[in-house]
């Protein structure tokens, strides 16, 4: 067991050099790719060497009983697998890559990276495919793409597992075709800039009730989540347009967004130092399960890491700060 | 049971579970719980491996190319198959599914195919006993079908399978049937891949693929380099399968006759050139020296002698045979042979041995002399060969040469006298002689039943000649044959058969004589044409003997056969070498022709990449491409344009990080815009944005 492992190992860093090595010519990329002819590598797989044994002693068959219409029908089958290493390296050719923000997901999740494939005129893709090469990225999905038409552009989303929160990158990806036989194997690496954010994975099962830790400082805070109207404040990202006072925003030049006072109890303070005891992560964990518990609740809650205070809100844009937080804490 | 395997296959690979479990999630039979029995039968089913219908097609092409096979297997093994096809297609047609069947059904099939195959060839090895094996195991194989390998070494090994046709038949009809064997196979390797891609599309790329491996095909074929000698040692079985019976190596009352019968096309010869005249058409085979128990047969101290000296005394006749499969290594050529293939050797009697076994279509070339002196001297062993008779027997016969020697003063006027003894007593040519008892039977045939065929006539004369102490011996081979009119070339037949004498003369040498043009000039004489077809020929095309189309159709066949036969089968080292020296390439080492033929195929690749990546150049508008290469400039200055941004933004932006450039940067960019989208736009507008551009 252990020697197949130490195999494995031995495989895989073999496998790398190899790939540090083809792949030396290959950057980074911000903004997109498009494959050509260094991108693209091209090999037989497994079954073309099976075919290439088939056709040796077909081959062979043909010489030793000197059959004239056995080499026809060998050089014909031969001659099909070689046209056909061009259908699959004209199958990736000319396509460019470009990959879109991928939404943030909690770690476990598996992060969906949009990516875009725009054919160029000529020939229809079909039989494409995307997987990423990232080790850590198992299992290993491979992602179909749908027949591509000439000039069109596609997205599909590329599932990367997670397993640390923090910024994901989308790491390696590999774009690959095996038409149009199922012999010959294409593939094109990429490596883009983008990545993802990973929010810690939130503690599951029973948890202790938020009221009793987090009451303190409450009422304190000033939210737009009550019944009463208490003012107006200045708009940012990812307000509800229905908190927005129309009227308001007519008469300044900008848009303002209701406020209303809180009703007292559901305004907290999700904060680091009352998980004294707890390990750093088990305590992201904690804090992120209650701002979904808060989040689901309605509440006003705002969060406090050593270093870093986000007062009590609501709101996606609240949601997303202090997820963000939560994910970087630490890493930054 | 199935449960336990499945988790079982789960555990094995954590990290595929997304495949995996697709691959082997159980699918019920039908609603009903199946019978417990079931499951020593069909273990599981594999799942999304590939459509029914592609696993359908897979069984369809998998039966037609066993198809000509099942002809020459045991009938239970190709009961077996049959089961094994059946039930897999019954059991894929229902559910959708293919089944997998349990490792111990598999094995005590494989045992069962094992068993037949010993039984029937006493080996597994060999030509027979290996397709056989073959051809059962890929049908095994079927019920076993979990993973991508399965089909795909099905597949993979049924392209040979298809080729192991040609073994047994390299017609027309063959290979058309096994090219279209050999495309439905690829169609099914693309459907296996991409299943998505639908039965229209899969059709037309496997036409795609087929047309552009056509050249390469042809490339290869012509150039990739031929062998005269098997690579080693061919099965001993190799030459029985596809080989015409033609002559037998003797001649006896009766041994012509099993085979005067039959149709079948021994060799076609195109003549370069005029054609000997009809009675010249004698084809040599076999020369026969010895006669024991009425039987005549050819003499092994021979194959080592050098050929007798032959003087052509008119012209020679260049020709062409292609000879079908024999199990003999016997060539043919016109009498007598004057020069041979490379590979062939001539005997001192002028009989034709190959060094390579007649495995498949032989094409050779060859020129003879119809008009010749030959083996002038006659050696004392020769002599004592040629002379020999049996002690006793036939005792009316000897009498009867006996006279003639005596009234005679020469051997010509003996021969004169034998002849004329065939011509005018009443002797009856028959293709259905009576059989004669082996004692005395030439006193029989001569003297009580005087019915004969060609081999009675021969062999009654050789015995004469030799009872009057002329040297004679007995040649076996073909006369006439069929003049085709379309190819000028002419067919000979199994029915063609014919066996005549040669007696030694001094001063003339050996001289043919065919006591049965005596009996029977119309045999010999007549010109054959294609319109005595007979009766019983099997054409392509079935119409009734009389049908007015009938002498087109089969005319046209055999021509169309000849021209196959030999520039398709019989494409072998001897054409090779006179195609490159053709084409001006002299002699051609195997180096050379590996090159030729990586350039002439990577030549074609090319061309193909050519055509294929031929972008459909679209007529771009120069302004649009002038207002690419100013962003293109711009990029190089560290102003990267924006999908969504217009160009007044870009320049703007372009200003703010460059405003050395300010101006020209606004030029250029309203000049664009002019020219794009202006009403009036200015002229010589396109050069002035060239050259500004240029300049940037």
């Amino acid at each position: 067991m252990t020697q197949t492992i130490h195999h494995k190992k031995t495989t895989r860093r073999i496998r790398e050099r190899l790939r540090g090595f083809l792949y030396r010519h290959i950057r980074t990329e911000s903004r997109q790719i498009v494959l050509d002819r260094r991108r693209i590598f091209i090999l037989p797989d497994r079954f073309g060497f099976v075919f290439g044994l088939v056709f040796l002693s077909m081959l062979v068959g043909s010489l030793n009983y000197n059959l004239s219409l056995g080499f026809v029908l060998t050089f014909l089958l031969g001659g099909t697998f070689f046209v056909s290493i061009l259908h699959t390296f004209a199958n990736l050719s000319g396509l460019t890559l470009r990959v879109g923000m991928a939404e943030p997901v909690f770690m476990g999740q598996s992060a969906l990276f949009p990516i875009q494939l725009t054919t160029p005129p000529g020939r229809v893709r079909p039989a494409i495919y995307l997987t990423s090469l990232e080790p850590s990225s198992t299992p290993i999905l491979d992602c179909e793409v749908p027949l591509l038409e000439p000039e069109s552009q596609t997205w599909v989303s590329l599932p990367i597992s997670t397993h640390k929160r923090g910024w994901h990158p989308l790491g390696r990806i590999q774009i690959w075709t095996r038409y149009p036989l199922g012999l010959i194997f294409a593939w094109a690496p990429a490596l883009f800039e983008a990545r993802c954010l990973v929010y810690p994975k939130p503690e599951s099962g029973p948890l202790p009730p938020l009221s009793s830790h987090f009451l303190t400082g409450m009422g304190t805070g000033e939210g737009d989540g009550g019944d009463d109207f208490s003012g107006l404040r200045d708009y940012q990202m990812g307000d509800s347009p229905k908190k927005i006072h129309w009227k308001a925003a007519a008469r300044q030049d900008k848009l303002l967004i209701k406020q209303f006072h809180a009703g007292g109890v559901d305004q907290v303070w999700l904060d680091w130092d009352f998980l004294t005891g707890m390990e750093t992560e088990a305590r992201l964990a904690r804090l992120t399960r209650w701002v979904i518990e808060a989040r689901s609740g309605g509440w006003f809650y705002g969060l406090r890491l050593p270093g870093i205070t986000l007062p009590p809100d609501r709101g996606e844009h609240h949601d997303r700060q202090v997820l963000k937080a939560l994910a970087l804490f630490g890493r930054e | 049971m199935f449960k336990f395997f499945i988790s079982r296959q789960e555990n094995f690979h954590p990290g595929r579970v997304d495949v995996s479990q697709k691959r082997l999630k159980a699918k019920p039979w039908g609603m009903n719980p199946p019978d417990p029995l079931f499951f020593l039968i069909i273990k599981n089913f594999s799942e999304s491996l590939a459509p029914p219908w592609v696993m359908l097609w897979l069984l369809g092409t998998l039966l037609l190319t066993a198809l000509p096979h099942f002809a020459h297997f045991p009938r239970t093994l190709g009961m077996i198959i049959a089961t094994l096809a059946i039930g897999w297609g019954g059991i894929v047609w229902k559910t959708g599914h293919a089944p997998n069947a349990s490792i111990w059904l598999r094995l005590l099939v494989v045992m069962g195919i094992l068993f037949l195959v010993l039984h029937e060839y006493r080996s597994i090895f060999g030509q027979n006993p290996g397709i056989a094996l073959l051809t059962g195991m890929l049908f095994l194989k079927l019920w076993e079908f979990k993973t991508r390998r399965d089909p795909l070494v099905i597949l993979l090994l049924a392209n040979f399978l298809a080729m192991t046709h040609f073994l047994y038949s390299q017609s027309i009809w063959m290979g058309l049937y096994t090219v279209c064997l050999v495309s439905c196979l690829l169609a099914i390797l693309i459907a296996l891949a991409h299943p998505q891609l639908g039965q229209q599309r899969i059709l037309r790329l496997t036409g795609i693929l087929l047309t552009q491996a056509l050249p390469v095909m042809l490339a290869l074929f012509i150039l990739f380099p031929r062998i005269h000698t098997p690579l080693w040692g061919l099965p001993a079985d190799a030459l029985s399968s596809h080989a015409i019976t033609g002559l037998s190596e003797s001649l006896s009352f009766g041994s012509i006759d099993q085979i005067i019968h039959s149709n079948k096309v021994v060799f076609r010869v195109t003549f370069q050139g005029d054609l000997p005249p009809p009675a010249a058409r004698y084809w040599r085979g076999l020369v026969l020296w010895t006669l024991h128990d009425g039987e005549w047969r050819s003499l092994q101290d021979m194959d080592s002698m050098t050929p007798a000296e032959i003087f052509s005394t008119g012209p020679l006749y260049r020709y062409t045979i292609t000879q079908e499969p024999s199990p003999t290594p016997w060539l043919f050529a016109l009498d007598l042979p004057v020069t041979l293939p490379n590979d062939a050797i001539l005997r001192h009697d002028w009989q034709i041995r190959t060094k390579h076994p007649i495995t498949t279509v032989r094409r050779y070339e060859a020129s003879s002399a119809i008009h010749y002196q030959a083996g002038l001297e006659l050696s004392a062993q020769e002599q004592k060969w040629a002379l020999q008779l049996p002690k006793v027997a036939n005792p009316r016969t000897r009498a009867l040469a006996l006279a003639w020697r005596e009234k005679s003063h020469s051997d010509t006027e003996v021969i004169q006298q034998a002849l004329t003894f065939f011509r005018e007593e009443p002797f009856y040519y028959t293709m259905k002689p009576e059989k004669l008892s082996k004692h005395d039977q030439m006193d029989r045939f001569l003297f009580d039943s005087r019915r004969g065929f060609c081999e009675h006539f021969a062999s009654a004369f050789t015995f004469l000649m030799r009872a009057a102490q002329i040297p004679a011996r007995v040649v076996i081979g073909y006369q006439g044959g069929t003049r085709n009119p379309w190819g000028q070339h002419v067919t000979v037949r199994l029915a063609d058969a014919h066996a005549w004498s040669e007696v030694w003369l001094a001063g003339e040498g050996w001289v043919r004589v065919d006591p049965t043009a005596a009996v029977a000039p119309e045999r010999v004489e007549q010109e054959n044409f294609a319109d005595s077809v007979p009766e019983n020929d099997p054409i392509p095309f079935i119409l009734p003997p009389g049908h007015p189309w009938r002498n087109f159709v089969w005319t046209t066949w055999d021509w169309v056969d000849n021209g196959w036969n030999q520039w398709v089968v019989g494409y072998g080292v001897g054409l090779q070498e006179r195609f490159l020296l053709q084409m001006g390439l002299g002699t051609v080492t195997y180096l050379e022709m590996a090159m030729a033929m990586g350039g002439i195929v990577g030549g074609l690749f090319a061309f193909i990449a050519l055509f294929m990546f031929r972008q459909k150049q679209k007529k771009v508008d120069p302004v649009v491409q002038l207002y690419r290469q100013f962003r293109l400039r711009l990029e190089k200055r560290g102003v990267l344009g924006q999908d969504y941004e217009g160009s007044q933004d870009l320049a703007d932006r372009a200003c703010r990080h460059c405003p050395d450039k300010e101006k020209e940067i606004h030029q250029i960019t309203r000049l664009y815009m002019m020219l794009r989208y202006g009403y009036t736009p200015p002229k010589n507008g396109v050069q002035l944005l060239r050259r500004w551009v240029e300049r940037f």
